[in-house]
């Protein structure tokens, strides 16, 4: 297996409203196919949806204290999908054609560690998706910085309830505090992983992210919590 | 005025009453007992100053109720143990809790499909248990229920009490459904959401009703997403609330499909349904709410009546009534029937109905329209 990628799809949420019932069951069952096939081809796919209807919570710290606010809707993508195959090739070709419309945005990113099983989509109970932001000067200072959210998720998370994670590699040729991450375009922070909690309500959801011990350590840390459609 | 406030609370709010109630009486005659009361209470009460939330008074008086009937059965030495529990826990809740608390009933609402769970017991028929639960939860007159099981009036009665008797049996332990036990009453708790939401579309002005099968229904789905069954219910329920507001005059008389302004119904709700109806079609749900859905959605997709794909809805009443051959079904199987051949193959689909539905309404009205089909074009 090669290395696995996340998708981001950004989807022109104006558009798909605007799109006839019948075409957007069409899309849809498109979007089902492509992805029943990839997984027959022994891939490993799965794919999370997130409720845009609700603005997620960004979790920041300023001036020692825990910043609490809503985020706008298009901070978080509409949708992602984790893509394993034998091949970056096929996986780069597979996204390419994952069929959207024609204004809808993808973006991938590498994953340096991590998986999302397609089974963790038929854990019973609610699931929210926590986004983990970083900014920093270089890339080398970017890198150092998501290895302390990593260390720290690592010690502090071990007993959250804790259904799915990735951790993502630095875009190859963007620069480290810009605004080429896809999706997340409103901020000039760039995502550096994603994992999803198993819990009963929103404030459970935002009360396992404010544990997270990174948040303290680092004024250029936030993290995006929004509900998982299920 | 106060009647039809507390005619409505009591229709729309019934099933949160009483699944907070049955935790504090102990038994569904004692819950029933207690709002009544307390709804005799408001009638006297309200004409000198309505509550502002009126559910969370009628849900606190009732409560009271139930202690002062235990402190009455204590004071005579007739009260068992499970009521005096009962009444414990009641005093304890009743304590912390004023008539403007509009929590009181928010909080309750997670018991109510326990309620259900705990109402579809599996020493009960399927039948009985619909019926005991759109009793006691919907709050169904018998004369609805009768209806909707297509049984004579007194047989519902008689169900209804017989089951209440063999339920008071089982302990009420709502705490000990654990979601692996609900998983295990599914079925069955599908089939009450699915005869509330029946109950609820065939009424203007039960819009409260409808909302909550459509809850219920989407905790199940949380509950257990894995269960076919339960997606395709929640997407039949989004597409019925979609059209809802669609449905009715302002006179609260009913729009066929045909000339309900499909401008009017709702995309979110429509995008909610398709989503689970997708969700069913990746499991591979093969129930009969697949089939309703499917239905639904072909309705819901079609841009007008005149572009519905009538050979699409007649493939899935053939496979509807390929599962659950029920007169209904096939009533309606020969409606769409007649729709995609004409109205001489819906009569002719008609005919082997005639006896089972010799007294339905709604046989005589697909008939008389397909007649009246048949006559005009010729």
């Amino acid at each position: 297996m090669s290395a696995a990628v996340l998708v981001l799809i950004d989807e022109d949420d104006a558009a798909h409203r605007a799109l006839p019932l019948r075409a957007l069951d069409a899309l849809w069952t498109a979007q089902r196919s492509a992805i029943d096939e990839a997984r027959a081809k022994g891939w490993t796919l799965s794919h999370a949806r997130f409720d845009r209807a609700a603005d997620p919570w960004r979790l920041s710290h300023e001036g020692g204290a825990l910043l609490r606010e809503r985020a706008p809707s298009s901070a978080s993508p509409s949708a992602v999908l984790f893509v394993q195959s034998p091949s970056d090739a096929e996986t780069a070709q597979w996204i390419a054609s994952f069929p959207r419309l024609a204004t809808d945005r993808l973006a991938s990113r590498s994953v340096m560690k991590g998986r999302i099983d397609p089974g963790w989509s038929s854990e019973p109970g609610r699931v929210f998706a926590c986004s983990v932001h970083g900014a920093a000067p270089s890339r080398d200072a970017w890198n150092a910085l998501m290895d302390r959210v990593d260390r720290d998720t690592a010690a502090q998370m071990a007993a959250a309830p804790l259904l799915a994670g990735v951790r993502l590699n630095a875009p190859a040729h963007a620069p480290v505090r810009a605004d080429l991450d896809g999706p997340f375009i409103e901020s000039k922070e760039l995502l550096g992983g994603l994992f999803f909690l198993g819990v009963a309500s929103l404030d459970d959801a935002l009360e396992w992210a404010s544990r997270s011990a990174f948040l303290s350590r680092a004024a250029d840390v936030s993290l995006l919590v929004r509900a998982v459609l299920r | 005025m106060i009647e039809a406030v507390l005619r409505r609370t009591l229709r729309d709010e019934r099933p949160r009453l009483i699944a907070a109630l049955l935790r504090s009486a102990g038994s569904i005659d004692a819950a029933e007992d207690a709002l009544q009361d307390a709804a005799l209470a408001a009638l006297v009460q309200w004409p000198r100053q309505v509550p502002r939330n009126p559910a969370a008074w009628l849900l606190a008086t009732a409560r009271r109720r139930v202690i002062d009937r235990v402190r009455h059965a204590r004071a005579t030495g007739s009260a068992s143990e499970a009521m005096q529990r009962a009444a414990s826990e009641a005093m304890q809740r009743a304590a912390t809790m004023t008539h403007a608390e509009p929590e009181a009933v928010v909080t309750a609402v997670d018991d109510e499909l326990r309620v259900l769970c705990w109402l579809c017991d599996e020493s009960l028929t399927i039948e009985s248990q619909v019926a005991l639960a759109l009793h006691v939860v919907a709050g169904s007159s018998t004369e609805q229920i009768a209806e909707r099981l297509r049984c004579a009036h007194d047989a519902a009665l008689k169900r209804i009490s017989r089951s209440k008797k063999q339920l008071s049996q089982r302990p009420l332990d709502l705490d000990a459904l654990t979601p692996a036990r609900v998983r295990e009453r599914l079925p069955a708790v599908l089939a009450v959401i699915f005869a509330m939401f029946t109950e609820a579309h065939g009424h203007a002005a039960s819009r409260v009703m409808l909302d909550e099968s459509l809850r219920l229904a989407r905790l199940l789905c949380e509950l257990a997403p894995e269960h076919g069954p339960s997606a395709s219910l929640l997407a039949l329920l989004c597409f019925g609330a979609a059209r809802d507001e669609s449905r009715w005059t302002e006179q609260g008389e009913s729009i066929s499909i045909e000339h309900q302004d499909r401008a009017r119904w709702s995309r979110p709700s429509l995008e909610q349904g398709l989503r689970a109806l997708h969700r069913a079609r990746a499991l591979g749900d093969d129930s009969v709410y697949r089939r309703h859905a499917e239905i639904a959605w072909q309705h819901c997709a079609a841009p007008c009546f005149a572009q519905t794909d009538w050979t699409e809805i007649v493939r899935q009443y053939d496979a509807l009534v390929a599962l659950d051959a029920t007169p209904v079904a096939m009533l309606n199987r020969a409606i769409a029937l007649s729709m995609r051949d004409g109205p001489e193959a819906g009569l002719r689909a008609l005919e082997p109905l005639e006896r089972s539905l010799a007294h339905d309404r709604w046989f005589a009205h697909a008939r008389a329209a397909m007649l009246a089909r048949a006559t005009g074009r010729d």
